[in-house]
């Protein structure tokens, strides 16, 4: 297991732009055939549009191998029942099994 | 102590605000800030006015959101690029984070409003802007509020890309807030505004957006549902006053 730590990326995670940006850093350290877990600890804010897009990416990469740790960051906590809502595809499997999770 | 009751000329008047001597011409055109006249007809502001008006945000904000010639904005005010505005977004968050007056989930989710709002104002008119590019962001943390600005295309615009059936500035506006739907389509995005929603429907955050002749606003006290409605005057871009 690989975690990808977003405190790595600054304390206000904003935009679809940066979004990209990050995973497109992160994207050189990471085996596509190894599972990857995030860690939201000691990130003020994530918004929708920045998680979405960073989520996208690594799920494309590595097939949906993504698990989200559990966290009460209340940024994430609003945007993760969205992105369930709005996508049909790996991030929303991913997104509802993280909410299964933290909802045990 | 300053002497607030002291009479400046227009000159110092624009220095004081950050802004051009032509601006402050133009905005008593339009009787948003009306100068003093002495005895002599000589044009003159009062200190005290221009330190009211300096500090009402929503005031500048607005005005800048709707003159027909956009108003030149001190460097705290605008931000041109999104980079500059990401940057600023973060030093606000650290700022109410460690403000003991706001909570951290606030502080949070705070920041994630005004992040998405922010951000959909750059990247809906990027190579778009139909004069001055860029937003005018300020906050004030002791009047808890924090206002949001562009003089981009508006949300109709914006949304008639991908469904031109969109007829009125409060359809755009309801759809905006209520469906996922992306002015950029086929890209996969379009939920920043409804997370926006649901977070100012249930926390103790206010949030008033308009574009063109219509609003949407929500309370800062709980329980409240957003509504939209139709606003007294027309802004092409957007202008949103966040409160909590």
């Amino acid at each position: 297991m690989q975690t990808i730590y977003l405190k790595k990326f600054g304390n206000v995670l904003v935009s679809r732009p940066l979004g990209q940006e990050a995973f497109n850093a992160i994207r050189p350290q990471l085996n596509p055939e190894v599972p990857v877990q995030i860690d939201f600890d000691q990130v003020l804010t994530i918004t929708p549009s920045w998680l979405d897009e960073f989520l996208t990416n690594l799920a494309d990469f590595n097939k949906g191998k993504v698990e989200l740790l559990p966290t009460t960051n209340p940024s994430v906590l609003a945007a993760l029942p969205v992105l369930a809502t709005a996508r049909k595809d790996l991030v929303a499997d991913i997104v509802n099994r993280a909410l299964q999770q933290m909802q045990k | 102590m300053v002497n607030t009751d002291k009479k400046v000329r227009i000159g110092e008047a624009a220095k004081i605000l950050g802004i051009s001597v032509q601006t402050l011409r133009n905005w008593e055109k339009s009787g948003k800030l009306q100068p003093q006249r002495s005895a002599g007809k000589q044009r003159y502001y009062l200190l005290k006015d221009l330190k009211s008006f300096a500090l009402d945000i929503k005031a500048i904000g607005l005005a800048w959101a709707i003159s027909s010639i956009p108003p030149d904005l001190s460097s705290d005010l605008y931000c041109e690029r999104q980079d500059r505005f990401t940057s600023r977004l973060s030093k606000m968050g650290s700022e109410f984070q460690n403000n003991k007056n706001i909570s951290e989930e606030l502080a949070s989710l705070i920041t994630l409003v005004v992040g998405e709002i922010g951000d959909n104002s750059f990247a809906h008119n990027v190579g778009n802007w139909p004069d001055v590019p860029g937003i005018f962001y300020s906050y004030d943390i002791r009047k808890r509020i924090i206002v949001l600005a562009d003089r981009g295309r508006g949300v109709k615009a914006t949304l008639q890309q991908v469904r031109p059936s969109i007829a009125t500035d409060t359809e755009a506006l309801t759809v905006a807030f209520n469906e996922i739907i992306s002015g950029r389509n086929p890209e996969k995005r379009g939920n920043g505004l409804k997370v926006v929603r649901n977070v100012t429907e249930s926390k103790e955050i206010g949030l008033l957006l308009r574009s063109g002749i219509a609003k949407v606003s929500v309370g800062v006290k709980k329980p409240d549902s957003i509504i939209t409605k139709i606003a007294k005057e027309n802004i092409r871009g957007t202008y949103s006053v966040i409160m909590f």
